[in-house]
């Protein structure tokens, strides 16, 4: 137990001191996990969209896949970016690996799956009837995909949140392809493993309750978007 | 002019139209009329457009807001019974700002500005038909639009169907409060002097208009 | 036993461990973890005996009262590896401490541990004896295992200080190559440490004290020095001489 009031006393001292490291590493998870929502959002938004509403020949098959995308290990992924990334892979030329924006890549192919599996799960769940009412009224094929994706938008949110809060708190892909490199691509996650490995336990929990201090509120805010859609 | 020979629709085994035969010119109020699961809803949704057919031929259909359905449940979007004329103005090209008067005309003004998730089945039916008649469309297709309706609600919704000026499809198992030209049958289970019966009326009213349409949809 | 991953990716305790369960019928399950993680095992009372190897951190490990004793075991190298293209120019170098201040007038990419381990802990002492740290944009810390740090220096075409075993199983997959090696003060000796029973209770102190007592025999050194790989003995048995 003397670990855990260790872990709290030091993320307290963490938080008023503004520790340089761990603040600059909380910054990095969220920027990288960020964009990574924002890049997989452009993709996995419509094609989820496209499985739910248009329900094309096969989707159970894109459904099926996009199941087995969700059960890739992260370290996996992690490796996936490096045989493209790394100086002698097919990209390496692009000088991307251990690079923030490599971390990005590997955490969009890992929030992908996701995001695209809610939004399908959502888009799929709506009644017939609400995109034949947007198409009735005259609106476009994609006028009535936006109406259906606008009415499962507490669902939208949820799944957006859940996605980001996977991207937060996985450390395969940070520390494989990002390196963990202080003060530069070292995330949270990766800070937590960092400590871990010098033996500091204290420090360890300090920064990954200061993860939490992140995640919950989050986690809170996609209930309450949950509420809101039973309402 | 819609023109429809022998249209059915099936679900796998699931007969949801039997083979039906159908004209409606512009202007006319047609009733269809039928029990439950006679295929009542799946016609309008074939004459929506909403509908892909199995066998038989329709031509003359309209594209959505030239040609609007209104659900047997209808859905309301996310916002309020404004927001919803709102969007059906808008789609139409029209100011936003005249959605209180077509809510009005149903007696749905004082709702104007609730949520649609506290509205109750009749009024809900009432806002999606006013949305529906703010697009303005050739072609009203109405289904079951009476259900749920209490005496003001019931007056509101004929009063409203009476004014309209277009070519008007009204579905419902009774139709004693339609304003209709004409009715038209349609049966669960087609019997075939029911069918015989049922074709031959029609038949004669498609002799009297020359065949024209403007798209064909062809059963698969 | 808790010890650091160099003994276990080498493949040495893979090779070792078997002959000593043999010998003594005593089971032996170890985790591989840094030099710092290790230690705070043993203090913790997660483990019965700790393999490690930083001297300084061991004789305090020991005094702390958290081990009954500290007995050298081995000793294996480090060595400075880099681009092959060296434009610090310091391959050949016989003091890896001067090396260092070679890479840092440079400002070439150095890539650091960073992580407290032996291999951090040597890097710093080196950088001691260099006259200190200068800081620079090149400098960056990992904080993983050697492994990673080592792909990291491949990525950025930097220095880094390694340990040999893992360089020797890391090298076909990188672009770096061997720089200075030899030094006196790139000798890494091993310490093996039984945790003290009343900071384990529960534990297996008599099993701890056999296998302190192979590692330091005639068979167990024996079967140090015979452990190669890639026909390269990696371990040396007996304490480094200093």
């Amino acid at each position: 137990m003397d670990l855990l009031g260790e872990g709290f006393a030091k993320a307290w001292h963490l938080v008023t001191s503004g520790d340089p490291v761990v603040f600059h590493a909380l910054g990095v998870s969220l920027l990288c996990s960020l964009c990574s929502l924002a890049l997989a959002a452009v993709l996995a938004v419509p094609y989820g969209a496209w499985l739910g509403l248009a329900r094309p020949r096969g989707a159970s098959l894109h459904v099926f896949l996009l199941r087995v995308g969700l059960s890739i290990p992260t370290v996996v992924i992690g490796l996936l970016v490096y045989a493209f990334f790394t100086r002698r892979g097919l990209l390496g030329s692009l000088h991307l690996f251990h690079t923030k924006a490599a971390i990005v890549i590997g955490q969009t192919l890992l929030a992908f799956p996701l995001l695209a599996s809610l939004v399908h799960g959502a888009s799929a769940s709506l009644d017939p009837v609400v995109a034949e009412s947007a198409r009735t009224l005259g609106a476009s094929r994609l006028g009535a995909a936006a109406r259906c994706l606008g009415e499962v938008r507490p669902a939208l949110l949820t799944a957006a949140l859940a996605t980001f809060g996977r991207c937060l708190t996985e450390v395969g892909i940070a520390v494989m392809v990002g390196g963990a490199i202080l003060m530069d691509t070292r995330t949270l996650t990766a800070h937590v493993q960092s400590e871990v490995g010098r033996g500091e336990f204290g420090a360890a929990l300090a920064a990954g309750l200061l993860l939490l201090a992140v995640a919950v509120p989050l986690t809170l805010l996609g209930m309450r978007f949950e509420r809101g859609r039973r309402a | 002019m819609i023109q429809a020979h022998d249209i059915s629709v099936r679900f796998g085994e699931v007969v949801a139209l039997p083979a039906t035969t159908l004209a409606l010119a512009p202007g006319e109020r047609l009733g269809v009329r039928g029990p439950n699961g006679s295929g009542k809803s799946t016609l309008l949704r074939v004459l929506a457009g909403l509908q892909p057919l199995s066998a038989g031929r329709i031509e003359g259909l309209l594209p959505g807001g030239r040609c609007v359905l209104v659900h047997q449940r209808p859905h309301l979007f996310r916002g309020t019974p404004r927001s919803n004329v709102a969007y059906a103005l808008r789609l139409a090209g029209r100011p936003a700002s005249d959605a209180l008067g077509w809510l009005e005309r149903l007696g749905a003004g004082h709702l104007a500005d609730r949520s649609v998730a506290g509205l109750s089945g009749g009024e809900r039916r009432r806002v999606a038909l006013a949305r529906a008649l703010a697009r303005d469309p050739e072609v009203l297709l109405l289904d079951e639009p009476f259900a749920g309706l209490d005496e003001p609600g019931r007056i509101a919704v004929s009063a409203a169907c009476e004014a309209f000026q277009g070519t008007l499809v009204i579905a419902a198992p009774d139709l004693d409060h339609a304003p209709l030209t004409r009715l038209q049958d349609l049966n669960p289970q087609p019997v075939p002097a029911g069918i015989a019966a049922q074709q031959s009326v029609v038949g004669a009213r498609l002799a009297d208009v020359p065949p024209r349409g403007d798209s064909t949809v062809t059963g698969s | 036993m808790a010890t650091t991953t160099s003994t276990n990716d080498s493949g040495l305790l893979e090779a070792l461990m078997p002959q000593f369960e043999k010998a003594s019928g005593v089971k032996v399950r170890w985790v591989s973890v840094g030099t710092g993680q290790a230690l705070k095992l043993g203090e913790k009372g997660d483990a019965d005996v700790v393999l490690v190897h930083d001297r300084a951190k061991e004789d305090a490990f020991v005094s702390a009262g958290h081990a009954t004793a500290r007995r050298d075991v081995m000793w294996n190298d480090f060595l400075i590896v880099g681009p092959a293209a060296d434009p610090a120019q310091v391959k050949g170098e016989a003091s890896a401490a001067s090396a260092l201040t070679k890479i840092a007038a440079v400002e070439a990419p150095f890539v650091s541990r960073g992580d407290d381990s032996g291999t951090h802990s040597r890097e710093k002492a080196l950088w001691r004896a260099a006259g200190g740290k200068p800081a620079w944009s090149g400098y960056a810390e990992t904080g993983q295992a050697m492994g990673l740090t080592l792909m990291v220096a491949h990525e950025r075409q930097g220095y880094t200080l390694a340990d040999r075993g893992t360089w020797l199983s890391f090298r076909k997959k990188l672009d770096l190559v061997a720089l200075v090696e030899g030094d006196r003060a790139l000798r890494n000796p091993y310490g093996i440490l039984p945790v003290a029973p009343a900071r384990r209770p529960g534990g297996n102190p008599e099993g701890a004290r056999r296998l302190v007592e192979w590692f330091t025999s005639p068979a167990g050194q024996a079967a140090i020095g015979a452990f190669t790989v890639d026909g390269e003995a990696l371990f040396h048995p007996g304490s480094a001489g200093d």
